[in-house]
């Protein structure tokens, strides 16, 4: 072995030992007993035949926003710049993850899209990553995946309340509150409010001036408030409640290092609430539903005001019905959306009728799920949608996954109604559909997906010859690839460790194309890292715990034809987490981009280098 | 005589060989990379910093990003157009807000000049300054010496091209659709002297030495706040006469086209009209215009030595590509440029 070699190895095992220490040692494991529930819940149909993954909440609370807990944790890249940050799930685009709150679709009904940078992850229970799309349970828009912002009510709490104090650079406050009310497990308030603020205003190099000059983010400056409040009363086999979760942002909106500023700020603000009835019985459960939420988006440069409000009702009512080894679910769901914009002619009214069957059925170690799933919408239909799914148990530790689904995107309101500054909304636009299948192998707490997404009718913006732009069904992408996850539990004398791995590999091509001589055919698409691995590690020990999240995105391009592109990043963040003893006092402490490095995750949109972020909690 | 004669003949090879020597030392310039050819100024997309320029060489050879690959950083966000003046290329920045200086020849940065507002097309105008079109509704006068910018000129609306003829410049007011003047202004005064009306949104400006023609689109006419097309006026090709600043001749396209794109290559005046190219003399009173090619193109078009170059920005996300006709609509080449291609300058 030449000595080039040698130092090539020994570099790869030094990022290995750097990036996921406790792989090296990683030899017993404890074994994973896979767990076969029958709940209600569709994210749980979900898992059969494909993966979710759970954040840990030591990330979820330590992060400024959905956006930065996704860039640091999972297979998603994240696309940040401006006000705007999007995900993009499984080598798909912005619009094809679905967020959801308690089951409730966050997507903007104008866009399609969810803005990562404007939810918290604090406030929230936990955030799931259902990984792979399905519609069929769903909805429009879960191609990629979904992601979930979950409140459940913890009546373990051995505490009432938090009381939080967070301090960071770049001029960072963060307060938050939250108090729970118990009454013997029969009902349970909780309520939760956070208000934050940042100047944004780090340094950075700006590498498009001649100087390669140090810079201060101008016009960043940003706040929110949210609350938030969860009700659930239990009686028998009845149980009702209501989320309620009120949220105000305001954001004045930065530009890239080299264009003029438009001082554009921008205001959204959203009341979200739902109601639910829940009634379980032994061989059947019935879930009734209604969620109701506003939305206030304000857009405000020197040059554009733009004004969006949204109304969306959405009743649903879901029966499961079990008999011995089969359970059979039934849904229904109706929308009433409706969009004032400055920007649509009149206001867009949508009513949307879904209903969806779907049933799973367990066999010794065998479990199967089918659904199907019928949209009926005035303006384009839908297809019939349908997935199948199965997890076969091999061994008491090795588990076969396989999914197949046929999934949707609807256009959204700006693709059929937009009208202005040149642009016309086109009422002809077809959904865009997907064939989805994946399957995984489990072995123990380690497993390895494959995935193939062909999505086809992707909608597109162009000009037309009167140069008009029209949203228009161009091209069809394929996106296929490997996701690789890795959990590890030990402990170590005293201290316990624990580390999770993800690594996703994805090839995101353009198959068809509708353009003439367009070079982005059999290209990856923009925005799409072939590799994106993280790796959190945790140590335990007494009141200290230290947490070291790495992230890695591999290279992007940043045009359709692969002639641009944006160096890989690995990024590194440090968490300290002590807990006074004795005492209800607990403090956080993060340093994110522990190796100040200078990095793009958009074309010339510059991001902090290395910062500190502490808080103070005290329980009661 | 015959000595007569010898001195003679020794007094024409001197002086022949000093005309050649002098030439060789003084007169002949040095070929730069970035002589021979036509310059396309790639927009890039809005909002980010990948505007770039491209030069397609007579001998047929494209090269990409020529002031990056030369100077290490890039021109900004949206490169809208370029103009050489003397030896510089002045690389007009609309949404960095400046205009970039470079030699012509080498690419080599040479200034930045900024206060410029948004800036869209840049023009010599007199000997020692040169006159940059503004959206914001300006022409700023700049100081060619200094890079600076000596004073600022209150034009109409969203000024696009300009054009200087003898001792006046011409700005065509776009208003972006709803403007309809043309401001003239006296370039040893830099003060606004006319202001000429012609048909809706008019953007572009040639010279045919006769007459200056104007390009207007035609406006697409919106409800009051903006959320409905509720018609459209008629573009026209405008003949004003420059010396007496008066209109001689006004061309009309049906109501609905957008004509835009607009050159001229003797005697005949070359326009783009909904997804094609069309060419017509100057002599002609009404619209008889001829197709020469159809494609998506985007932006200007421009002849340069006798050929005809179109863009195409495709889906405006990847390198755009530039269309090399013959003036009779041959596709002669085809070249791979950078992202948004939209105008050319030589």
């Amino acid at each position: 072995m030449s000595s080039g070699i040698k130092i090539i190895l020994m570099k790869k095992v030094i990022i290995l030992l750097f990036f996921c220490p406790f792989f090296v040692i990683a030899q017993d494991v404890i074994i994973h007993v896979p767990e076969v529930n029958f709940t209600e819940k569709r994210s749980n149909l979900h898992q059969i035949g494909s993966q979710q993954w759970t954040i840990d909440t030591i990330l979820t609370k330590n992060s400024y926003s959905l956006s930065d807990l996704l860039r640091q944790f999972g297979p998603i890249y994240v696309k940040e710049y401006g006000a705007l940050s999007s995900s993009f799930f499984r080598g798909t685009t912005a619009s094809h993850t679905q967020l959801l709150w308690n089951g409730i679709p966050l997507n903007s009904l104008s866009t399609g899209q969810a803005d990562l940078s404007i939810f918290p992850t604090n406030i929230f229970s936990d955030v799931k990553l259902n990984v792979g799309g399905n519609s069929t349970l769903f909805g429009s828009g879960a191609i990629g995946g979904t992601i979930e912002l979950n409140n459940t009510i913890e009546t373990n709490l051995n505490y009432d309340g938090i009381i939080n104090f967070t301090l960071g650079d770049f001029g960072h406050i963060s307060k938050s509150f939250f108090y729970q009310i118990n009454n013997n497990n029969n009902s349970n308030l909780n309520f939760h409010f956070t208000k934050s603020k940042s100047e944004n205003d780090f340094e950075y190099i700006n590498t498009g001036l001649p100087e390669n000059s140090v810079e201060i983010q101008e016009h960043a400056y940003k706040s929110s408030h949210q609350y938030l409040m969860n009700y659930i009363r239990r009686k028998d086999k009845f149980s009702s409640g209501f989320n309620l979760w009120i949220s105000n942002n305001f954001r004045e909106v930065p530009v890239g290092m080299l264009s003029s500023n438009p001082m554009a700020v921008q205001w959204d603000d959203a009341i979200r609430t739902k109601f639910f009835f829940f009634s379980n019985q032994t061989n059947y459960s019935l879930k009734l539903t209604h969620a109701f939420s506003t939305e206030n988006f304000e857009y405000q440069s020197n040059t554009i005001r733009s004004h969006l409000r949204t109304i969306h009702h959405f009743s649903s009512l879901n029966i499961n019905r079990t008999f011995k080894k089969l359970v059979t679910h039934f849904g229904l769901n109706f929308q009433n959306r409706s969009v004032y914009s400055n920007y649509y002619s009149e206001i867009a009214i949508e009513n949307l009728l879904a209903y969806f069957i779907s049933s799973k059925y367990q066999l010794n170690r065998f479990t199967t799920t089918a659904s199907f799933r019928k949209e009926v919408h005035p303006i384009y239909s839908v297809p019939l949608l349908y997935s199948y799914g199965h997890n076969f148990n091999i061994s008491s530790n090795f588990i076969w996954k396989l999914q197949v689904a046929k999934n949707f995107r609807a256009p959204s309101f700006n693709d059929l109604y937009w009208l202005g500054d040149g642009a016309k909304g086109n009422t002809d636009l077809l959904p865009e559909l997907a064939l989805n299948s994946e399957t995984t192998l489990e072995y123990k707490r380690a497993s390895m997906t494959l995935f193939s997404n062909l999505v086809d009718n992707m909608i597109y913006w162009q000009p037309n010859s009167e140069s008009v732009w029209v949203p228009q069904n161009l091209k069809q992408v394929w996106s296929r690839g490997m996701e690789l996850k890795y959990n590890f539990n030990k402990k170590i004398g005293l201290t316990d460790i624990m580390s999770q791995f993800s690594y996703a590999f994805t090839i995101s091509t353009i198959n068809q194309s509708e353009i003439k001589n367009d070079n982005s055919l059999d290209k990856q698409l923009a925005y799409v890292p072939f590799h994106k691995a993280s790796c959190l590690t945790q140590f335990d020990l007494n009141q200290w715990q230290f947490s070291m999240v790495n992230s890695y995105n591999g290279k992007v391009y940043t045009s359709s034809d692969e002639s641009n592109d944006l160096a890989s990043y690995f990024i590194t963040d440090f968490i300290i987490h002590y807990q006074l003893e004795n005492k209800p006092f607990y403090l956080n402490l993060k340093i994110n981009n522990l190796l100040n490095k200078s990095y793009q995750v958009y074309e010339w949109f510059p991001m902090p280098g290395r910062h500190l972020i502490t808080s103070f909690n005290f329980k009661f | 005589m015959k000595t007569i004669k010898t001195i003679k003949n020794l007094l024409l090879i001197t002086i022949i060989l000093s005309i050649v020597s002098c030439s060789k030392d003084n007169d002949l310039p040095i070929k730069e990379k970035f002589d021979d050819g036509i310059f396309v100024s790639c927009e890039g997309n809005f909002m980010s910093a990948n505007g770039s320029l491209s030069f397609i060489s007579e001998d047929g050879s494209v090269e990409n990003g020529i002031f990056e690959s030369v100077n290490g950083f890039p021109l900004g966000d949206v490169v809208q157009s370029i103009s050489i003046i003397d030896t510089l290329a002045y690389i007009v920045v609309n949404n960095s807000g400046k205009v970039v200086v470079a030699d012509a020849g080498t690419m080599e940065f040479v200034a930045n000049i900024e206060g410029v507002g948004l800036p869209r097309y840049i023009v010599k105008a007199g000997e020692e300054q040169a006159y940059i079109t503004d959206q914001n509704g300006k022409v700023h006068v700049l100081d060619l010496n200094s890079n600076q910018v000596t004073t600022s000129i209150s034009v109409g609306y969203a000024p696009q091209q300009l054009k200087v003829i003898d001792n006046y410049a011409y700005i065509a007011n776009s208003g972006w659709g709803s403007g309809n003047t043309v401001s003239v202004i006296d370039i040893s005064t830099n003060q606004l002297t006319n202001t000429i009306t012609v048909a809706d949104n008019p953007a572009n400006l040639v010279s045919d030495g006769n007459y200056l023609w104007v390009l207007s689109g035609g406006n697409t006419i919106w409800n009051s706040d903006y959320t409905a097309i509720v018609g459209h006026t008629s573009g026209a090709l405008t003949a004003i006469n420059t010396t007496s600043q008066t209109i001689e001749k006004i061309i009309d396209f049906p109501e609905g086209q957008h004509p835009s794109g607009l050159d001229y290559y003797w005697d005949k005046l070359y326009f783009k009209n909904g997804g094609s190219i069309f060419s017509q003399s100057v002599y002609s009173t009404q619209l008889d215009s001829n197709v020469i090619a159809s494609g998506s193109y985007y932006g200007q078009i421009s002849i340069y030595d006798g050929h005809l170059y179109a863009a195409d920005a495709l889906d405006y996300s990847q390198n755009g590509l530039v269309y090399e006709y013959s003036l009779n609509g041959e596709l002669e080449n085809t070249f791979n440029v950078g992202i948004i291609p939209s105008n050319f300058g030589y």
